[in-house]
């Protein structure tokens, strides 16, 4: 018996998942997929225009970039500075690294606190007009563990209806302008319903407190987090979103996007909220562009939208239509003390 | 063959695109065997959580998944390997505590099956020490080599490496364990034949 005949021997006798156990994980993943139930934002009224919404998955994280974080309330008129015509995707992350890494890190996040993120999330579907799908969503992240999450959606409609979902300790609470109002009438997303939860791809807090400072440990570390081709540039946008990363680890987050290949410069690249920075693109089977605050070269957001033709089967799938996605914009972010406080 | 009945992992995944809930088709194949090799690094609590982690994550992703991989194996232990690797030092620990008192961590054993099971534990306690000192990245390759049951070029797949870090990891790995064992002169040529 070679060595490797030996160590297949060892712990050959793990016992099988139960039956509950593989239950339990398939059900996850339907509730995921939306098999259950897809889940759309709540209509108010007749016409309001939320026609054939996706199933929407928040893609968030966001992170404390520095407390002077811009409170955005909408289209930005604000004269800034504008890439040179020579400049390139790649001169200007290299900026943007310089610029970071110059910026005071936030003070260390310590465990019981909380991350808070705020932001803008806009459903795209250009071929069914759900552009107005906005949704203002609020987390409160605990430091050391997702345990005493908080997560609210908040809806502003045209009529002036204001709703609001709070998730807390494995309770909903949903008020209708002010009025509770029963769950049972709306149907709430699966993701939000568990627990408030960002993204799968989130990373643990003390994982991302490992991530490096140098452009090349940068890459190999996100590519260790998602070991297939053409992620990195989404991962490194993730990163860039997490809260309790470093100023240098931050600059060398930006140096490792300009390594990657298939970025182009978008001079006046606008967010969600309507504020005007220079984008970063990404083509691959999905346009992402990176949203960046000119002067600051803080992260604004993103929008990642499809950049194929969908095969004609697929022809009544909105959200798989070239030009359809998401956006998202990042209006507050911090940390606190205290679930339900803001920075 | 590529798939246990019906369409290509790929096809059903292009498919799960426009029907996600085709996706529970790669579940039911993989889950299994993906459970039994995360209960094996980690112990069966861990690999509760981690398998239904390694879906969740390949479905968001799935958008991404290269067609031209008919069999989603490598892709799916890719991801797993990556959940794995969030758990490393409490394997390094499992792996220490097994070299050090004969009793592995990972295996639910009754009070009775202990006795036998330290005795029987001999060989197991010089490749938990080797296995706690490999880096993590050799360990990767080793493991999914004979828990995985993976291909060289399946592995290289898993973990977006190319196939020569593949066989140097391997080859460092082995030499470590074939040391641990000290069965084999650590200097001979790899036993195995490439697969």
């Amino acid at each position: 018996m070679n060595d490797l005949d030996t160590l297949r021997t060892m712990r050959a006798d793990v016992p099988p998942p139960s039956h509950d156990v593989l239950a339990d994980a398939r059900s996850r993943l339907l509730d995921r997929t939306g098999a259950r139930s897809r889940w759309h934002p709540p209509r108010l009224r007749a016409g309001w225009q939320t026609a054939a919404a996706a199933t929407i998955v928040v893609v968030l994280g966001v992170g404390a970039i520095v407390s002077t974080y811009e409170r955005a309330g909408g289209p930005d008129d604000r004269v800034h500075a504008s890439p040179s015509p020579t400049d390139t995707a790649q001169s200007v992350l290299a900026r943007a690294a310089q610029t970071v890494a110059r910026a005071p890190s936030a003070s260390p996040a310590t465990q019981g606190q909380y991350s808070y993120i705020k932001m803008v999330y806009r459903v795209i579907q250009p071929n069914v007009g759900a552009n107005e799908d906005d949704m203002i969503a609020e987390f409160w992240f605990r430091i050391g563990g997702n345990v005493g999450a908080l997560g609210r959606l908040h809806f502003e409609y045209e009529t002036g209806d204001v709703l609001d979902m709070v998730r807390s300790n494995g309770q909903t609470v949903i008020t209708q302008n002010g009025q509770v109002v029963t769950e049972r009438t709306l149907d709430l997303p699966k993701w939000f319903r568990d627990d408030p939860d960002p993204s799968a791809g989130w990373l643990p807090d003390d994982e991302v407190a490992t991530a490096p400072t140098n452009a090349a440990d940068m890459l190999d570390f996100v590519r260790g987090q998602f070991p297939f081709p053409g992620v990195e540039f989404d991962t490194l946008v993730g990163l860039l979103t997490q809260p309790i990363l470093t100023s240098q680890q931050r600059a060398a987050a930006y140096e490792a996007l300009a390594q990657l290949p298939d970025l182009s410069l978008l001079p006046d690249a606008v967010d969600a909220t309507g504020r005007h920075g220079v984008g970063i693109v990404h083509d691959g089977p999905q346009r992402t562009t990176l949203i960046l605050d000119a002067d600051s070269y803080q992260l604004l957001g993103y929008e990642r939208l499809m950049n194929f033709d969908a095969p004609e089967e697929m022809s009544d799938a909105p959200e798989l239509q070239r030009g359809s996605g998401t956006a998202f914009a990042i209006l507050d972010l911090g940390v606190t003390d205290r679930v339900d406080e803001r920075p | 063959m590529d798939t246990v009945a019906g369409l290509s992992d790929a096809a059903e995944i292009e498919l799960s695109l426009r029907h996600p809930e085709r996706f529970a088709v790669i579940f039911d194949r993989y889950a299994g065997q993906i459970h039994r090799y995360a209960a094996r690094r980690l112990g069966p609590a861990a690999a509760d959580d981690l398998v239904a982690d390694v879906f969740l994550i390949a479905f968001r992703h799935r958008s991404r998944y290269d067609i031209g991989q008919a069999n989603a194996r490598p892709w799916l232990y890719g991801i797993a390997t990556n959940l794995i690797n969030r758990h490393r030092r409490s394997e390094v620990r499992m792996y220490r505590a097994l070299a050090r008192t004969g009793v592995d961590p990972v295996m639910e054993l009754d009070a009775d099956a202990v006795a036998s099971a330290v005795s029987a534990a001999a060989a197991g306690r010089q490749l938990a020490a080797a296995l706690a000192e490999l880096s993590a990245g050799d360990r990767h390759v080793l493991l999914l080599l004979a828990w995985a049951d993976l291909r060289y070029e399946d592995i290289a797949t898993a973990l977006d490496i190319p196939i020569g870090t593949v066989r140097s990891r391997l080859h460092r790995a082995r030499t470590a364990v074939r040391a641990a064992l000290d069965n084999t002169n650590p200097l001979d040529p790899d036993q195995e034949s490439h697969r």
